[in-house]
């Protein structure tokens, strides 16, 4: 019996052509993910070739070592993982690479790449995407009329005449569409290992998983609306609405509510008080600033410093610097701001499939919002280990030459995604198992 | 005879349940959606305002000093989206939020909506324009699609050709009836809509007035195409269910796989080089013409002693302006000028992929809508660029403005600690931006605006094809 | 009030009429019978004006078919075998509607006495059409052929599925109509009601019209034996 059942959805041509035009956008979409890649290994690249002609060109002319550190930038790159190729997350708008100089980086690190803010806007057409919108059409579009369409053909009747258990062909219905869907997807991936060199590592299994629970996600949400045993019509209407509520409304007023509660208004309050905290210094007495700069670091206290109005580049860079210590509270205040805005949306996605696996996989493939801090944060470091370097040297009034330049080449940051099993699985698997349930239930009456 | 059918159309539509619990609620996301984006906009603002006036107040109340070191504090602009953008938030959200101008560098916008929001900005923004242009579309699909494919599937549409009424007069009552509820469905938020925008006191009400009916215009026609495309389905379909696929597939194209296609294709045809990569070159094209910070530069040296045998003395000291200052302001204009140039190709990059979705417009009309919809509230990437030139000409006075002030007022003697006075700080004049001209936006995208013409005359073809094509039996 | 002369109609494959005469006086009620196939529902959608002829003429009232198809429409009406009508709408409704589509305007009481002329009781009138028997739809189709003033009424297997007492009352219906001047022409299985009914009896038979004969010589057991022999 089950073979005519096979032969029925294999022979029907819309099907066969749905699964075909499935298949076809996402390997346009893997496409997407490759050039991605590409373009940021370019990145990499073009970065390292710019700091070293600007180092070189910077220390040509033998000046004081606190001029030459002026201009020079060190570049500290986020590397993505390959899986970022699969879900460009916020990569495409926020930048990869970000140089910063010595002084203080309070000023330097929200600047941007260069983007089209109409294709930000438009959105990528990644995986992910393809994934968590254009999968579920799919999958509703061959499932919405299983039962209803016997029903309104007659041959319903007849069925339930021949054999008592409707739910066991529904069942296997059901099962024959999902095998094809997951094999699409899990050839969609295969291409996308072999194509991009996609390691089978714990974090592309999870990748896979969350993937493949959101497809079973949306079979048993049709199975729920099928069990209604309502009309072809209704089928259609109600699961469409449902696909634009989970994947339009519910986000976006989720997003409204979280800009409510979580306002940032503390950034552009940073840009102000960074700026102004290092040039209101110029209008000090150079004292206090060093001061202050030895509270903080006492190693660099000397007994020799000399207090005049004349331009130092010590008291120069103590100025930077401080302008970073004043500015802090704002700036963890902003900080704070947005890891709360993403913990939020990371709550209301615990209720909400589309949101859920779009947010973990963004995670997962180090695209998402903790990346971005946890990059910022990294950027904190590297510019506190480079200032702690130079300093000695700034202070002591060296030569631009007594550095060995070499040691400064781009340094790569890759961040350690520690998404949770539980935390990637349990919301779904509550969901999907609410949901089989009671369709159980309401299939059961049905005979 | 049409007037009947209109009639009869429309109150079919109205007299059925759910179509006017989709009425009431398509309405109260709409006024809910509006509110809200009042309400962040109008937060905004105020900050803003007080970020200015701020500013301001920091830049008037500097001590005396170097003008030099005024150049590099600089100014703080922040960019405020037109009042506008509380119907149509258009790319505001990914636009960066405030500039620093600054001496010898152009910095970039930074801090935008989307930068601190998370990976979630990615399922769009709640604003009454994504309600018009993307639900209420899908909304008119589900209620129209059947309303050739029912009078078959009921044999009235034999009889009402018997009874007298013709092809022209079915098609188009019906296109009119439908119509009448996508008005109906659409026109009460416009009201609500310029109270709130007026009441943000941010621009003119005439101007906020003609840009909403323009807009209001705009989406007339927007769906009277709408309901020509369903009624045309409808007649073109064999039956209901493949009426309602046919349409549901034609709004997925236009909301979201045709947009996503033109931007792939858009980034693939025309690659914006990145920063690093643009600033390297930058770089190296300066160097090529004189190095300001290099002593034995050989362009500076040229100026160096032009200038001092014009001035007849021996000694960059010895003339009558600050040397310094002048080759800064030197410095600044060659770089100033390379930038520019440079910027300007980057920008027709950015052009050239932006055109491409203008003219996508020509065969998506969601497209079309969209991008007309955004010119007139103002938060298209033209206006974002009058902002930024309106920046740039700023930073560019400013600095300008400070190195001659050291011209004028600092002697060449690098051992005085010179400084002039604050009160020169009052002359430079605060940023004022200017929100972009509706007349400026409408000469210069005309692409954007015969887009909708030209899917008037196709809906009125499509209406004619609908009408040939019509059968009774 | 109804000619047709020499009606051909030819698919691509197939022949569906081979030169058809009829000719009908005002008044009288024509069956024609035939199998399913044989081109009755063409020869009525050309005298509908929704086929064109491949050669031959059609007439009504006079006015050619083929050349006024528009001009034509006022003249007549038509029944299918099923009459569906707007489900929503009451039958006083649908009526109100199809007649102001004709350019009628009618008032509410004028609209109660056609629907009583056909024989629905008042207490059907306000209800939604949905809920209407096959019968009950029929009267209401009827009525709006007669608030048009159509002088042909086109019937489409009207009696199929139609209980006795119905089928009495559409045949007393049919010949009062007949009385008072319109031409009916049926397309029908029914030989029994064919011979009750109507004046002139035609048989098709693959696209040819074979018999013509008047009703009235034949008892209905000899109609059936012609029928059954000629086909």
């Amino acid at each position: 019996m089950n073979k005519y059942l096979y032969k029925q959805f294999f022979q029907n041509k819309v099907y066969v052509f749905s699964l075909i035009l499935l298949f076809l956008l996402g390997i346009v979409s893997i496409h997407t993910g490759v050039t991605f890649l590409e373009k940021n290994n370019q990145l990499m690249q073009d970065a390292t070739e710019y700091q070293e002609q600007s180092i070189q060109k910077n220390t040509a002319h033998e000046t004081h070592i606190g001029s030459t550190l002026y201009y020079i930038k060190f570049h500290l790159f986020n590397e993505p993982n390959k899986l970022t190729a699969l879900n460009i997350g916020m990569r495409d708008f926020t930048p990869s690479l970000k140089g910063v100089t010595i002084r203080n980086l309070e000023e330097q690190k929200y600047n941007t790449d260069f983007y089209n803010p109409t294709s930000a806007l438009a959105g990528n057409f990644d995986f992910s995407f393809v994934l968590i919108f254009l999968f579920p059409l799919i999958i509703i579009a061959i499932n919405f009329n299983i039962l209803s369409q016997e029903k309104e053909s007659g041959t319903l009747k007849l069925l339930s005449l021949q054999s008592g258990n409707i739910k066991r062909i529904i069942d296997t219905k059901l099962l024959i569409r999902f095998l094809a869907i997951i094999s699409i997807y899990f050839l969609l991936l295969l291409t996308a290992k072999l194509w991009i060199g996609i390691a089978l590592d714990s974090t592309f299994s999870l990748f896979i998983l969350l993937g493949f629970l959101y497809i079973l996600f949306w079979f048993v949400l049709c199975r729920f609306i099928i069990a209604s045993n309502k009309n072809t019509s209704y089928n259609a209407l109600s699961l469409i609405i449902i696909w634009i509520g989970i994947n339009f409304i519910v986000p976006m007023i989720s997003f409204v509510l979280i800009q409510k509660m979580y306002p940032i208004e503390e950034a552009l309050q940073t840009v102000i008080e960074q700026r102004d905290g290092y040039h209101n210094k110029w209008d000090e007495p150079q004292k206090n600033t060093i001061d202050k700069f030895h509270n903080i670091y006492p190693q660099f206290k000397t007994n020799d410093t000399i207090f005049n109005n004349d331009f130092n580049w010590k008291w120069y860079y103590a100025m930077q610097h401080l302008a970073d210590v004043e500015s802090m509270k704002s700036s963890i205040a902003y900080q704070s701001k947005i890891k709360a805005r993403n913990n939020a949306a990371k709550l209301i996605g615990y209720f909400l499939p589309s949101m859920h696996t779009l947010i973990l996989s963004s995670e997962l493939a180090l695209s998402d919002q903790n990346n971005i801090l946890a990059y910022e944060n990294k950027l904190k470091d590297f510019h506190k280990e480079k200032r702690l370097h130079f300093y000695p040297l700034i202070f002591s009034n060296q030569d631009s030459t007594v550095e060995n330049w070499n040691n400064h080449k781009l340094e790569k940051f890759k961040a350690q995604s520690n998404v949770s099993i539980l935390e990637l699985l349990l919301p779904l698997f509550l969901i999907i198992t609410i949901l089989l349930i009671i369709s159980h239930k309401k299939l059961r009456k049905l005979c | 005879m049409t007037k009947l059918i209109t009639r009869k159309t429309f109150r079919d539509i109205i007299s059925k349940k759910q179509n006017l619990f989709i009425l009431l609620g398509v309405w109260l996301i709409c006024i809910l959606s509006c509110f809200i984006n009042y309400i962040q906009f109008t937060t905004h603002a105020a900050s803003v305002e007080s970020h200015r006036t701020e500013v301001r107040e920091k830049w008037e109340n500097r001590p005396d000093k170097h003008p030099h070191r005024m150049a590099h504090y600089g100014y703080l602009v922040f960019r405020l989206a037109h009042p506008m953008s509380i119907l149509d938030k258009g790319l505001d959200d990914y636009l960066g939020n405030v500039i620093f101008l600054e001496a010898h560098k152009q910095n970039t916008a930074n801090i935008s909506e989307a930068n601190s929001s998370g990976v979630i900005v990615r399922f769009g923004v709640f604003t009454p324009a994504f309600i018009l242009q993307v639900l209420l579309p899908l909304i008119i699909f589900f209620v129209g699609f059947n309303l050739i494919t029912k009078e078959k599937e009921n044999n009235t549409l034999k009889l009402l050709s018997i009874q007298g009424a013709s092809k022209k007069a079915i098609i188009f009552g019906k296109v009119k009836g439908l119509w009448h509820y996508a008005l109906l469905l659409s026109l009460p938020v416009f009201p609500i809509l310029i109270g709130l925008i007026s009441y943000s006191y941010l621009s003119t009400f005439s101007d906020i007035l003609f840009r909403s009916l323009l807009i209001l215009f705009s989406y007339a026609l927007f769906y009277f195409l709408l309901s020509s495309i369903v009624v045309g389905i409808s007649t073109l379909s064999k039956n209901s269910s493949s009426a309602l696929i046919n349409l549901i597939t034609i709004w997925l194209l236009m909301s979201i796989i045709l947009p996503k296609a033109v931007q792939y294709t858009a980034q693939i045809s025309y690659p914006i080089e990145s920063r690093i990569a643009f600033e390297t070159k930058l770089e190296k094209e300066i160097l090529k013409v004189g190095d300001s910070h290099n002593p034995n530069d050989p362009y500076f040296s040229h100026i160096k002693d032009s200038l001092l045998n014009h001035y007849n003395v021996d000694n960059v000291n010895k003339l009558p302006f600050n040397y310094g200052g002048f080759i800064m302001k030197q410095g600044e204009k060659i770089s100033t000028d390379i930038y520019n140039k440079k910027i300007k190709k980057l920008e027709d990059t950015f052009e050239k992929q932006y055109s491409i979705t203008q003219y996508s417009g020509y065969f998506n009309p969601m497209t079309a809508i969209k991008s007309f919809s955004i010119m007139v509230c103002a938060t298209d990437y033209y206006s974002y660029k009058i902002f930024q030139n309106q920046a740039e000409e700023y930073r560019y006075k400013l600095a300008q403005y400070m190195n001659d002030l050291q011209i004028e007022h600092i002697s060449n003697d690098k051992s005085k600690n010179e400084i002039i006075s604050q009160e020169n700080w009052k002359n430079l004049p605060d940023f004022k931006y200017q929100y972009t001209g509706l007349l400026t936006s409408l000469q210069t995208q005309l692409t954007t605006c015969s887009a909708l013409v030209f899917w008037f005359a196709i809906s009125l073809l499509i209406i004619l094809l609908s009408i040939k094509k019509l059968k009774f039996n | 009030m109804l000619k047709a002369t020499n009606l051909h109609k030819k698919y691509d494959n197939n022949t569906a009429l081979y030169g058809l005469n009829i000719e009908l006086k005002k008044g009288e009620v024509y069956a024609l019978l035939g199998q399913n196939g044989a081109g009755k529902s063409t020869t009525i959608n050309i005298f509908l004006g929704f086929i064109k002829p491949t050669s031959g003429e059609a007439f009504i009232n006079g006015i050619s078919v083929i050349e006024n198809p528009q001009l034509i429409k006022k003249d007549i009406a038509y029944i299918p075998e099923t009459v569906m009508l707007y489900p929503e709408l009451t039958g006083i409704e649908n009526l109100d509607f199809f007649s102001k589509i004709a350019g009628f305007s009618y008032t509410h009481k004028e609209l109660i006495d056609f629907l009583i002329l056909t024989g629905l009781q008042e207490s059907a009138h306000h209800r939604k059409l949905k809920e209407y028997s096959k019968g009950m739809r029929q009267k209401v189709g009827i009525a709006i052929a007669v608030a048009k003033n159509a002088k042909v009424l086109f019937l489409d297997e009207p009696t199929s599925g139609l209980d006795p007492i119905a089928t009495n009352e559409f045949n007393e219906l049919i010949c009062k109509l007949g009385r008072e001047g319109k031409t009916i022409f049926m397309a029908t299985h029914d030989i029994f009601n064919a011979t009750k009914v109507s004046t002139k009896i035609g048989i098709m038979k693959q696209g040819k019209l074979i018999q013509q004969l008047d009703s009235k010589d034949f008892t209905p057991d000899e109609l059936q034996e012609l029928y059954i022999k000629t086909i």
